[in-house]
C-alpha cells in the first residue's frame, strides 16, 4: 500500500484505445512490474469512475497512468459516452503523480488536477498524434519510446527530469525521422510541443521509502518463518534428543 | 488556403504511406491526404503541423 502502488486506466472501446492499450501501455506496466511495483489495472470496462474510486481508496497509489481519448476536461472511458476522470473528480488524485496519455487534457484537466492537489501531472495540451504501420497498427519507431518515457518515474526520477528526458527522447526520434520521412518527424515535433508538465517538478516517487517498506516486509516474513521453525524444534525436542 | 501548399502536404502524406491516429481517429495515408485537400479541421491541423515542422527542420539545417 502507498508508495509502491500504481494504477493504470486503460479503456478499450474502439480501435484507437485498443491500439493505445495493446501497443503502448503494456510496456509501462511491465516496466513497473519488474521493479516490484504493485499494479492495479483498470482495463476495458473496469476503467470507470466507481472502480477508480474503489482502487484509490483501497490502495492509495502514488502514480496514476491513463491511456485513452481525451478532451480539455476529461479522460474518456469505459465507453465513448462516459468519462472516467473529469473536472468533477479531480480531488481523487490529490497527492499523486499523474500521466495522461490523451489528447487535449493539458488544457484544463491537468491544471485542475494540480489545483486539486495532484503533485505533478504530465499531459498533452493539443491533439496527441501517432503514426502507425497500416497493416499491423504497430507504432512507428519512436512513438512508443516518447509517449512511454514518463515510465522512468518508477526509477525515482524527479518530474522535471522526466519531462526533460521525454523532450530529449522526442528530439532524438525527430532527428531520426527527418532523414527518413519528414511527415513523421513533423508529427513527433507536434507531440513534443504539446507535451507539458504541470505542478511541482521536484515531485518523485520516494524510492527509498518503497525499498524500506519492501525490506521491512521481507524481514517480518523471514522472522516469522524462523520463529515457526524454532517452535517446531522446541516442541519436538523430546522426539529427537539423545537420552 | 494556398492550393500548392495543400497539394504539397497531401502528396507528402501519400508518399509516406503510414496511417495516422489523430483527434481520436485512425486515418490511412489516403484518407488523411483527402482531409488536407478538403481543408477539414483535421486537414488544417495537419497543414499547421507540416508548416511548423518544415520551419524547424530548415532552421536547424541552416545552423
Amino acid at each position: 500500500m502507498g508508495g509502491n502502488d500504481c494504477t493504470f486506466i486503460r479503456p478499450a472501446f474502439d480501435l484507437v484505445t485498443q491500439i493505445l492499450n495493446t501497443k503502448f501501455s503494456p510496456e509501462v506496466i511491465e516496466y513497473a512490474r519488474v521493479r516490484a511495483y504493485s499494479i492495479t489495472d483498470l482495463y476495458g470496462d473496469k476503467a470507470n469512475k466507481t472502480d477508480l474510486l474503489g482502487v484509490l481508496l483501497r490502495y492509495f497509489p502514488a502514480t496514476v497512468f491513463a491511456y485513452s481519448h481525451g478532451t480539455e476536461d476529461e479522460i474518456i472511458g469505459p465507453d465513448s459516452t462516459s468519462s472516467v476522470l473529469d473536472l468533477g473528480n479531480t480531488v481523487w488524485l490529490t497527492g499523486k503523480i499523474v500521466v495522461l496519455n490523451a489528447c487535449l487534457t493539458g488544457q484544463r484537466l491537468a491544471p485542475a488536477l494540480v489545483h486539486a492537489g495532484a503533485r505533478a501531472v504530465f499531459a498533452y495540451n493539443d491533439t496527441l498524434a501517432i503514426r502507425v504501420w497500416s497493416d499491423t497498427y504497430e507504432p512507428l519507431e519512436g512513438f512508443r519510446e516518447c509517449i512511454n518515457k514518463p515510465k522512468i518515474i518508477f526509477d525515482g526520477v524527479k518530474a522535471k527530469d522526466v519531462y526533460e528526458a521525454a523532450i530529449a527522447e522526442y528530439n532524438k526520434w525527430i532527428e531520426y525521422w527527418d532523414e527518413r520521412d519528414p511527415v513523421t518527424a513533423d508529427v513527433l515535433r507536434h507531440d513534443r510541443d504539446s507535451f507539458a508538465l504541470y505542478g511541482n517538478g521536484e515531485s518523485k516517487i520516494t524510492f527509498s521509502t518503497y525499498l524500506l517498506i519492501g525490506l521491512t516486509d521481507t524481514f517480518i516474513i523471514a522472522y516469522a518463518a524462523l520463529w515457526a521453525v524454532l517452535q517446531v524444534i522446541k516442541r519436538t525436542e523430546f522426539l529427537w534428543r539423545k537420552k | 488556403m494556398d492550393e500548392q501548399l495543400k497539394k504539397a502536404v497531401a502528396d507528402a502524406i501519400r508518399r509516406s504511406g503510414f496511417s495516422t491516429i489523430m483527434a481520436g481517429k485512425l486515418f490511412t495515408a489516403e484518407e488523411l491526404a483527402r482531409e488536407v485537400e478538403n481543408e477539414t479541421e483535421i486537414g488544417r491541423k495537419m497543414i499547421e503541423i507540416a508548416i511548423k515542422g518544415t520551419i524547424e527542420r530548415y532552421s536547424r539545417l541552416k545552423k
